[in-house]
């Protein structure tokens, strides 16, 4: 705004070329911002692939509740066979936890690898993270 | 059945009720032939009918019903080829028997004033028992006593055995029940939520406009989740006979 000094009179109204250019420039960069938004607006808009992506994450929240819920159950009904109250339903909550986390990532490799099929070929990194989701 | 014509009385879990049509016993056991017995029976009697006319002519140019029997075929057969390769095409059957029999039963619930089969957990988890018993069973036939090994995975060292294999044992263990309550959730949710909504439709008033826009475009939501879910429990099926035949994941 403070550029009275150098201004070549060339009959433009208020609007120095410093400024033109800038209002260029964000024009631009508005048009390529909102090409990014369209594009990534734009597969979302089909019905189907929504219902799927839907899917794939009910798919991925129910193997996590299953374990957990499994490990709940066969932990209690085992705790009332042994007269063990609260340790082994302790244990088998945090087993099932794991066991379905083992599944979520079992099956989020598989999305990853459905999507990348050229990565099939390459060696799968196998289970050393197993220690880290405990 | 007095209340006259309060069309309230049904709540949205009305639809997913059992009906005896016919009583029988045999050795003690109810087994009366239920709604939802005659709704498998349509269903079946539906695949068999429609696989039956399709093939019946059985010309080299296809006609429109033999080329949608087709589609169906070339659609499992990929989808075994791709997940279990072609030594899983001698289960081809036994995956497309299971696949037509869920989509039957979804599209069939999607049929107002009829019963979905597949809302009911019971019948979803036997069919997600009876995948767990013949992948099982084939793992043990093929690979014998070493498909256990399925429960050792490679490169772990020994001292994490006893933390690693009760893990992978009940990974192993809960497949059939997140498969079974996958389904049931899906296709009880969706139908409770249209009457639900369908429901709003009518004690609104002039404002059930809006319910009436939503329960449409749901339904058409529903037609997809019903395909999706017969689609998702083949191909989990195609995964885990693939642990059983090729025994790597």
């Amino acid at each position: 705004m403070s550029n009275n000094g150098t201004d070549h009179g060339s009959g433009r109204g208020e609007i120095s070329p410093e400024d033109r250019e800038a209002l260029k420039r964000r024009a631009a960069g508005l048009g390529q911002r909102l090409e990014q938004v369209k594009a990534r607006r734009a597969p979302q808009l089909d019905n189907a692939a929504r219902g799927a992506a839907l899917g794939q994450a009910f798919k991925i929240a129910i193997e996590l509740v299953v374990g957990v819920l499994f490990g709940g159950v066969v932990g209690w009904f085992l705790d009332s066979y042994f007269g063990s109250r609260p340790w082994l339903l302790v244990l088998f909550l945090v087993l099932g936890f794991a066991a379905g986390l083992n599944n979520v990532v079992r099956s989020a490799r598989r999305m990853q690898e459905a999507s990348e099929p050229l990565q099939r070929s390459a060696s799968p990194v196998t289970e050393p993270d197993e220690e880290d989701d405990r | 059945m007095a209340t006259g014509a309060a069309e309230g009385a049904h709540g949205p879990m009305h639809q997913f009720e059992i009906n005896r049509l016919a009583e029988f016993e045999i050795f003690g056991i109810d087994a009366s032939f239920t709604n939802s017995s005659l709704f498998m029976v349509i269903g079946v009697a539906l695949i068999v009918g429609f696989l039956a006319l399709a093939t019946n002519g059985r010309s080299l140019v296809p006609t429109r019903l033999q080329s949608v029997a087709e589609l169906a075929y070339e659609f499992i057969a990929n989808m075994v080829r791709e997940n279990v390769g072609t030594a899983g095409m001698k289960y081809f059957p036994f995956v497309f028997t299971l696949f037509s029999f869920i989509l039957a039963m979804n599209m069939l619930g999607m049929i107002p004033y009829s019963f979905t089969v597949t809302s009911h957990i019971i019948v979803t988890f036997a069919l997600a028992a009876l995948v767990f018993v013949v992948v099982t069973a084939i793992g043990f036939a093929r690979h014998g006593l070493g498909y256990l090994k399925l429960f050792v995975p490679e490169g772990v060292p020994f001292w994490l055995m006893p933390l690693i294999v009760p893990i992978e044992l009940i990974s192993y263990l809960i497949r059939p029940i997140s498969l079974s309550v996958r389904l049931f959730a899906n296709m009880m949710a969706g139908h409770t939520m249209l009457k639900v909504f369908a429901g709003f439709v009518v004690s609104l008033g002039i404002f059930g406009f809006a319910p009436l826009l939503f329960t449409i475009a749901f339904t058409g939501l529903e037609f997809v989740v019903a395909f999706l879910q017969a689609f998702i429990f083949t191909v989990l099926t195609c995964i885990y006979l693939n642990d059983a035949v090729n025994m790597h994941h």
